[in-house]
């Protein structure tokens, strides 16, 4: 088995993706083989690591109604270059709530 | 709404159909995502802030060629890459500096802060699968499409990106304690 196919295998268990008789023979193998199971355990880790460091790159409210403002205005400029009526541009979030709620309606 | 619903049919249809204002639905399913796509990419919140916007306003640019088909969501993650892959040249030109600022809780701050830092040191073949696989949870398929590759290529990008982020982690973490 090359390398490339081992990682393979460690990548497909982590992702619950092996079936399931291949899954109960890699836990075994897991069982008997410490680099393995370090492997393994190594790589959870990363995994975690990384989805709990990047876990709050969220937009602020500011930042939302920043950007959402930006598209407004470009869009608008542009079609003022291009003559076209504006009239649907208007911002689609409800007036008594300052934070973004854009229009559900096409939802339902 | 469920990427690829009905109601996202409507929505770009309608956007198709000329009605700019269907951009505050579409931006409100997916701007969410598509900052946090660009924040990762390029680690800096300014320059995640004008792509996102960026890639809104290119959408509504060349909204008369949506189809509803159901890879909106690869074109648009398309966009978003593309202005990504340029500002990041740009940074290289001018060596401006990422976001390093510290949150709270000095233990979870320094590894927070490693692993973005590891994140950013990886090559960028293998950063990206990362990205669109391991957080923003897209599919083998559609992140292969979106970075134009076959999906054994991109499966492969992410075994060794997997690993080199470790070590680079390892040695991270070894260098702050």
């Amino acid at each position: 088995m090359t390398p490339e196919q081992a990682w393979k295998l460690i990548d497909l268990f982590l992702d619950d993706e092996l079936p399931m008789d291949l899954a109960s023979e890699f836990k075994q193998a897991m069982f008997e083989d410490t680099a393995l199971r370090e492997e393994v355990s190594s790589l959870r880790h990363v995994r975690e690591a990384l989805s709990e460091a990047l876990a709050n790159d969220e937009m602020t409210e500011e930042q939302r109604h920043r950007v959402y403002a930006r598209i407004i205005a470009e869009t608008a400029a542009a079609s003022e270059t291009l003559q076209a009526p504006s009239t649907q541009l208007s911002l689609p979030i409800r007036q008594e709530n300052p934070g973004l709620r854009l229009n559900r309606e096409t939802e339902e | 709404m469920q990427h690829g619903s009905s109601a996202e049919r409507r929505l770009l249809h309608a956007l198709a159909s000329g009605d700019s204002s269907a951009i505050g639905a579409i931006y409100e399913l997916y701007g969410e995502r598509i900052y946090r796509y660009t924040f990762r990419m390029l680690n800096n919140r300014a320059d995640a802030e004008d792509a996102t916007a960026e890639t809104f306003f290119r959408v509504l640019k060349g909204s008369r060629e949506l189809r509803a088909n159901g890879a909106f969501r690869t074109w648009l993650f398309r966009i978003a890459r593309n202005l990504c892959i340029d500002k990041l040249r740009q940074h290289k030109l001018l060596e401006l500096p990422t976001d390093t600022s510290y949150g709270s809780g000095e233990e979870k701050a320094v590894l927070r802060l490693a692993v973005r830092q590891a994140l950013t040191d990886l090559p960028l073949d293998y950063r990206e699968p990362l990205i669109l696989c391991d957080l923003q949870e897209i599919s083998a398929r559609e992140a292969a499409d979106v970075l134009g590759i076959s999906v054994p290529a991109l499966k492969s990008r992410l075994y060794r990106g997997r690993r080199a982020l470790r070590d680079k982690l390892s040695a991270a973490m070894e260098k702050a304690l």
